[in-house]
């Protein structure tokens, strides 16, 4: 994308939660939409996590994007995005204890998810600082929006309830309260908003993105 | 000639989408399960009628839904969904039926998972890469542990209405151990007795050896299965529950070559397993080697289960897990289309003659 | 690669690391008093709350329950320095995983309470150890009653159904515990009215009075 070209940050926003979403589009960063999603709190904390590093992420690096050498733009971006994944795990064990207990682990990994080394590969080292805000923002929430979709689906079948109050009084579906529910529910909310997008914008959001 | 002949239509898979070979199957497996079924209703009573009935209607009623739906041909005249069904409900427990008012539904959603989920949205019969009527289970098991392992006891008599439950000969075997085993049954022989017949908790189409091996047999006589999967499965099972099944009763350490093949044989659903699902078509291999090797890591693993894994039977994720190999074995075992040079047909995508 | 360009990266790679070093730093330093204050808090609540008339609860030392686990064992004691009860950290090897749980037991060598830290058992089945129910099966047990059996039987530990291993297991790492508590602190292995070095520290009446917090744990 050069500079010229008119980006609507509405549309960044936008593309982020469901042209390009990361984990129903993309089918990046399937790993935590898989292990932290089993309580909806969770899900949405983990969503919170990387919301904060992917903003982050990509503000910094669009900042220092012209000053990096491109032989080694790799390892620093990792370096940017392994920093505010430290602050993110630091600050969340200091103010948020039980829930660091239930994620720490996970959030740690952030530095290694796709999702956010690709948008700084293919967004934030090509676009200015605010462009790669509203980017960050909508692969952000697109996330968050993920992660806590397969969270209630899976809380809610799972325990039969929702941010840990009952609301069901029957025997939960135990499958979704372990891992391999994780991938049923990921594949079922998949063909889901699929079947949303053909049926009614046309099916144009899988392969309308720009890249 | 003609005995060639007709090995070969019943064998390889691309033969089976033909829709009179299909039903003819379908319906004589599911004619060939009904000794077992009715082994089942005897020592189970009305209830695993109800849970084997509930299964085999909703199968249907799912498949033809799903069918309607995305606007295909209903074709659930084929027997594909009875047999998912009637397979599933024998491998339920009866107890499923009044265990709670709460679980009734239970028999039903293992019928959706098996026939929507594994079935349908793979693309149908012949596209599914797991045995539906096992993935049904299993998602059952794992979802409901508790109402999936409360066995009903066997009590001979079709009005029997009394529920009191008790634990299977391998669920004995993996907490108690042999002696406890000893202790419920007897003698040895009165063991291998009631385990032919039987008499014994389980789910309600595997308990009865005699009655699945005389299904077995007639599926093998009519040569719509062949010896390969079963036996080498049974095979592989004995003999590794001989080598490695034994243990010292005082330390609890493994004793080499002292293992009960015969026990683990008749026990659990490894008859129906071996004979009813890993010889299902569509997903297991077509070639024989290929088809000896699944019925090999079929045995392996089931073994690795019974003796050292969680659950005390293993039959149905050794089944699930080979499932995922099918295409593989069948890969692995090349073979060179007839007139072709050798080295060049082998590889794929490799020089066109 | 020429000389210029080997400085730029260098450069580069230093502001990179000096940035995030200051920034990490600062986090650092205002997060870290807090998440050592949460450790803090977190543990001394399990303790506290198994036993929760105790005023004081010191680490005494470290034993082996499993072996390649460290578990350490603390002595509870309230505001007059009277002995209330001991608690120790268990480990036993379940269904699935292992199992870390606390084991508090009063003077009289029996259980108080247990709380299950970890465990990773069958969701449904065997995780229902660290369960009110199933815990409160432990309370008041001598060691000869740590014993499982299938049937309701209020003497004994009454397993979960269908996770007949996992209550093994949690009454094995309860055992080990109790065990360990009366070689160190009992006397010969009896238990009711045993009045070992405990009782030794304290005067007989202090032995009605470690009575006491018992009927405040419910």
């Amino acid at each position: 994308m050069s500079a010229a070209q008119k980006i609507s940050y509405f549309g960044l926003i936008r593309n982020g939660i469901f042209g390009e979403n990361p984990v129903f589009r993309v089918a990046l960063s399937l790993c935590p939409a898989v292990a932290v999603t089993n309580t909806l709190k969770s899900g949405l904390l983990m969503g919170v996590a990387v919301f904060f590093v992917q903003v982050m992420a990509n503000i910094s690096i669009s900042i220092v994007r012209k000053l990096i050498h491109a032989r080694i733009r790799l390892p620093a971006y990792i370096l940017i995005i392994g920093t505010w994944v430290t602050v993110a795990n630091l600050l969340l064990a200091a103010y948020e204890w039980p829930i660091y207990k239930e994620i720490g682990l996970y959030v740690e990994l952030i530095v290694a998810f796709a999702i956010i080394l690709s948008r700084a590969e293919l967004f934030a080292s090509k676009n200015e600082v605010v462009p790669s805000l509203f980017d960050g923002l909508g692969m952000g929430l697109g996330f968050m929006f993920a992660l806590g979709a397969i969270s209630f689906v899976r809380e809610l079948l799972g325990n039969g309830a929702l941010m840990g109050y009952h609301v069901v009084n029957t025997h939960p579906v135990l499958l979704f309260a372990l891992p391999m529910g994780g991938f049923f529910a990921v594949g079922l909310l998949m063909g889901f908003f699929n079947w949303i997008d053909i049926r009614f914008f046309g099916g144009h959001g899988a392969s309308g993105a720009g890249h | 000639m003609s005995e060639k002949e007709r090995q070969f239509i019943v064998s390889v898979s691309p033969h089976i989408r033909s829709d009179v070979t299909v039903a003819r199957i379908m319906w004589s497996v599911s004619i060939s399960l009904l000794p077992a079924l009715g082994m089942g209703l005897y020592f189970f009573g009305p209830r695993a009628l109800a849970v084997v009935a509930t299964c085999v209607v909703s199968c249907l009623v799912f498949e033809a839904g799903m069918q309607k739906w995305m606007g295909k041909p209903v074709t659930i005249s084929d027997g594909s969904a009875f047999l998912t069904g009637l397979l599933l409900g024998m491998n339920l427990p009866a107890s499923l039926w009044s265990f709670n008012p709460f679980l009734i539904h239970l028999p039903i959603l293992g019928s959706f998972f098996a026939i929507v989920i594994t079935k349908v949205l793979f693309g149908g019969l012949g596209y599914n890469i797991f045995n539906p009527a096992l993935i049904g289970r299993a998602f059952l098991l794992i979802s409901w542990p508790r109402a999936m392992t409360t066995w009903l006891k066997p009590t001979a008599g079709l009005l029997g209405m009394d529920a009191q439950t008790t634990a299977t000969p391998l669920g004995i075997l993996k907490e108690d151990g042999v002696g406890k085993l000893m202790e419920v049954f007897g003698t040895r022989t009165n063991l291998y007795t009631q385990l032919f017949l039987g008499h014994r908790a389980g789910s309600i189409g595997e308990v009865s050896v005699i009655a699945l091996l005389a299904g077995g047999l007639f599926l093998l006589y009519k040569r719509y299965i062949t010896w390969h999967i079963p036996i080498t499965f049974l095979a592989t099972v004995a003999i590794l529950t001989w080598i490695f099944g034994g243990k010292d009763p005082q330390t609890g350490r493994m004793v080499l070559f002292a293992g009960d093949p015969l026990m683990h044989l008749l026990s659990g659903g490894l008859m129906l397993g071996a004979f009813f699902m890993a010889t299902d078509y569509v997903t297991g291999p077509s070639l024989r080697a290929a088809q000896v090797l699944f019925g090999m890591g079929c045995g392996i693993l089931t073994s690795i289960i019974r003796l050292v894994g969680g659950f005390p039977e293993g039959v149905m994720f050794a089944i699930l897990l080979m499932n995922c190999f099918a295409p593989l074995l069948d890969r692995v075992i090349k073979t060179s289309p007839f007139g072709t040079v050798k080295t060049a047909a082998a590889v794929p995508g490799g020089p066109k003659a | 690669m020429n000389f210029k360009e080997i400085i730029k990266i260098t450069l580069n790679l230093v502001m990179v690391f000096l940035f995030a070093g200051v920034i990490l730093a600062l986090v650092y330093a205002k997060a870290e008093p807090q998440i050592t204050l949460n450790k803090k808090v977190e543990k001394e609540n399990a303790l506290k709350a198994l036993i929760p008339a105790a005023a004081n609860i010191t680490s005494m030392g470290t034993y082996q329950p499993l072996e390649d686990k460290t578990a350490h064992y603390y002595k509870a004691v309230d505001a007059k320095g009277n002995v209330l009860g001991y608690i120790a950290g268990s480990y036993s090897k379940g269904y699935s995983s292992i199992l870390h749980m606390l084991v508090a037991v009063g003077t009289d060598m029996r259980v108080k309470a247990i709380k299950i830290l970890d465990e990773g058992e069958t969701p449904g089945l065997g995780d229902d150890i660290h369960k009110k129910y199933f815990d409160d099966r432990f309370k008041g047990k001598s060691l000869d009653q740590l014993v499982v059996v299938k049937d309701v039987d209020p003497t004994k530990i009454q397993a979960i159904t269908g996770a007949t291993i996992s209550s093994k297991a949690c009454t094995k790492g309860v055992r080990a515990g109790v065990k360990f508590i009366m070689k160190q602190y009992g006397v010969g292995g009896q238990t009711t009215g045993a009045m070992g070095n405990a009782a030794a520290a304290c005067p007989p009446a202090a032995g009605s009075g470690s009575n006491q917090p018992l009927k405040g744990v419910k």
